[in-house]
């Protein structure tokens, strides 16, 4: 007899938050690196999609809501951010970024798709030079790497927002994710994995924005909906299976005038694996 | 004809309001930020007429090189483009029923124009099949091809008088009018940035109300009928003439051929000789 699935009811949520993937940041150049001429101006648009997703999960029944800034530069401004959530800067201990079996549940605001991703905005992963980043054959993005480590430590993904090639990335590899798309790239011919990191910082610069005011609409919405349907669809969890091989391939970068592919293994977790430093060598 | 859905082109150097290339329309410029409300405001102007005449759904797309559409400000009601990676037709397709510009300049070494210019300020004029376009005409031939017509254009006077030129029948509305009166073709790139620098405003405000009731008036006659396709003849051949600047001491020209596709000559990279 098959049992229904237990819900665990969600009180304690790790948002996870980064600057390309949310509606009205550009480009990367004005937006998203502190030097740009936009960049103050994308912080608070990040930072008021937090809000607004903040105020989804706690009208869902969500207490306690911790929000994780994982733009390189930063990407929350800690004056704007609702007063009723905690605020994470700095990740010292590297994997899983402070997540811990304390959270019931792990959220996604402002996240961008996966680097060579096609139809995206400003996707990545990690910086310009991934061409692609996989654990045991699956490709993972930003997103992937803490859905993983999620999925180790028993914590469901319940909800993301960003553009829509991240949407579908999160619902293929996370079953029964709630998504909202707030943009959508502008579609290109190719993934552009034989360019070099320069080139592919401008390969994905086209978008269809949704404006942030309807966006975060959406958003709040959404966030709402993730926590009362969480479970409901789908565990939210990446089914693992031990042991672990990553592999990344990089592109050809200054001082690397040829791709480079790094390769390392761990035979329990998928955390400690990507933990381990990268030993590249070049393709063959 | 059908005006479900509208792409509307947008430009700073055309707004009322914005008076000059250095202080309104580069990002160091002390009110570039002041022009980017102006432009948003002009757009949103358009957006409630448009809507207000049958419009569903509307692109509104940035085109001004450095960013001139304020996302925080835009009406949350349309979708916003930024970012053109293929090149022509800079995203239009055959899913848009007609297409709009608001914030247009007028053509390189336009007379009486305000802040006139051809992509750059190094740009002497740009000619498909001997007609002297713009930056609004390239679009307009784009459109053309797809069969797309473009209905309303806002800017300055000479913009408007340059749009009515080329799409009988376009609604306009002229929101400045620039006062230079000799065209400046054999100034060099640094004094042409000058050359156009001054005209006449129309305050914001008003402008705005002329740009709404324009958008309702362009809805309303594209209900009626048809009018905004410009004919389009295969071979096409692009001319571009440029100016001397600090690199290039004397004009040169480029010149490229397509045997049937005006957006496909767009498109081709530019090859300049010196001209003799
Ligand atoms: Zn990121
Ligand atoms: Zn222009």
């Amino acid at each position: 007899m098959k049992r229904p699935a237990i819900r665990r009811p969600i009180r304690k949520l790790y948002v996870m938050t980064d600057l390309e993937g949310v509606a009205g940041v550009l480009n990367s150049q004005d937006w998203c690196l502190d030097d740009g001429r936009f960049y103050e101006r994308a912080r608070v648009l990040l930072t008021l999609e937090v809000n607004a997703a903040v105020r989804g999960f706690l009208a869902g029944g969500v207490l306690e809501v911790v929000i994780s800034d994982g733009h390189g530069p930063g990407g929350i401004d800690p004056d704007l951010l609702d007063p009723r959530s905690e605020l994470i800067r700095g990740w010292p201990n590297g994997w899983p970024l402070e997540l811990d079996k304390t959270y019931d549940a792990l959220a996604f605001v402002g996240q961008h798709a996966k680097a060579s991703s096609l139809g995206a905005h400003l996707c990545h992963t990690q910086n310009m030079q991934h061409i692609d980043f996989a654990v045991n054959g699956v490709s993972l993005g930003e997103f992937g790497q803490l859905a993983v480590c999620a999925s180790e430590l028993g914590i469901p993904v319940i909800f993301g927002c960003g553009d829509l090639a991240f949407a579908k990335e999160a619902e293929a590899l996370v079953p029964g994710i709630e998504t909202v798309a707030v943009k959508r790239g502008v579609r290109r011919a190719g993934p552009g994995e034989t360019l070099d990191d320069h080139a592919y910082r401008q390969h994905n610069a086209g978008a269809i924005h949704v404006p942030p005011e309807r966006a975060r609409r959406l958003i709040e919405a959404g966030a709402r909906r993730a926590v009362a349907m969480a479970g409901t669809r789908g565990p939210g969890l990446i089914p693992l299976t031990p042991p672990f091989e990553r592999v990344v391939v990089l592109r050809r970068h200054e001082g690397h005038p040829a791709r480079t592919v790094s390769r390392e293994r761990h035979s329990t977790s998928v955390i400690a694996l990507l933990n381990m430093p990268y030993h590249p060598e070049p393709e063959i | 004809m059908k005006t479900d859905r509208i792409y509307i082109m947008t430009d700073l150097e055309g707004v009322a309001g914005v008076e000059n290339f250095e202080q309104w329309c580069f990002t160091k410029g002390r009110y570039y930020d002041r022009a980017r409300a102006l432009l948003t405001a002009e757009i949103n102007a358009a957006v409630k007429g448009f809507f207000a005449g049958g419009a569903k759904s509307i692109v509104v797309s940035d085109g001004h090189g450095d960013g001139g559409v304020d996302p925080e400000t835009i009406d949350p009601k349309v979708e916003l483009l930024r970012g053109w990676p293929n090149g022509w037709p800079l995203e239009l397709d055959k899913s848009f029923d007609a297409v709009a510009f608001v914030g247009q300049h007028a053509k390189a070494s336009t007379v009486g124009a305000h802040l006139a210019h051809t992509q750059s300020l190094h740009w002497i004029d740009c000619t498909v099949n001997g007609v002297s376009i713009g930056e609004f005409g390239q679009v307009v031939v784009c459109a053309s091809e797809l069969g797309i017509p473009v209905i309303f254009g806002c800017g300055d006077l000479a913009f408007t008088k340059e749009a009515q030129a080329l799409v009988p029948g376009i609604e306009t509305v002229a929101v400045k009018r620039g006062l230079r009166q000799d065209n400046g073709i054999d100034l060099n790139e640094r004094d042409y940035t000058r050359h156009n620098a001054g005209a006449i405003h129309v305050p914001p405000v008003r402008a705005r109300k002329l740009i709404e009731a324009g958008a309702k008036r362009a809805m309303a006659r594209a209900k009626k009928g048809r009018y905004g396709i410009v004919p389009l003849k295969a071979p096409f051949e692009r001319v571009v003439t440029y100016r001397p600047n600090d690199e290039f001491k004397t004009k040169r020209i480029s010149r490229e051929t397509h045997p049937t596709s005006v957006i496909g000559v767009l498109n081709m990279p530019f090859d300049p000789k010196p001209l003799t």
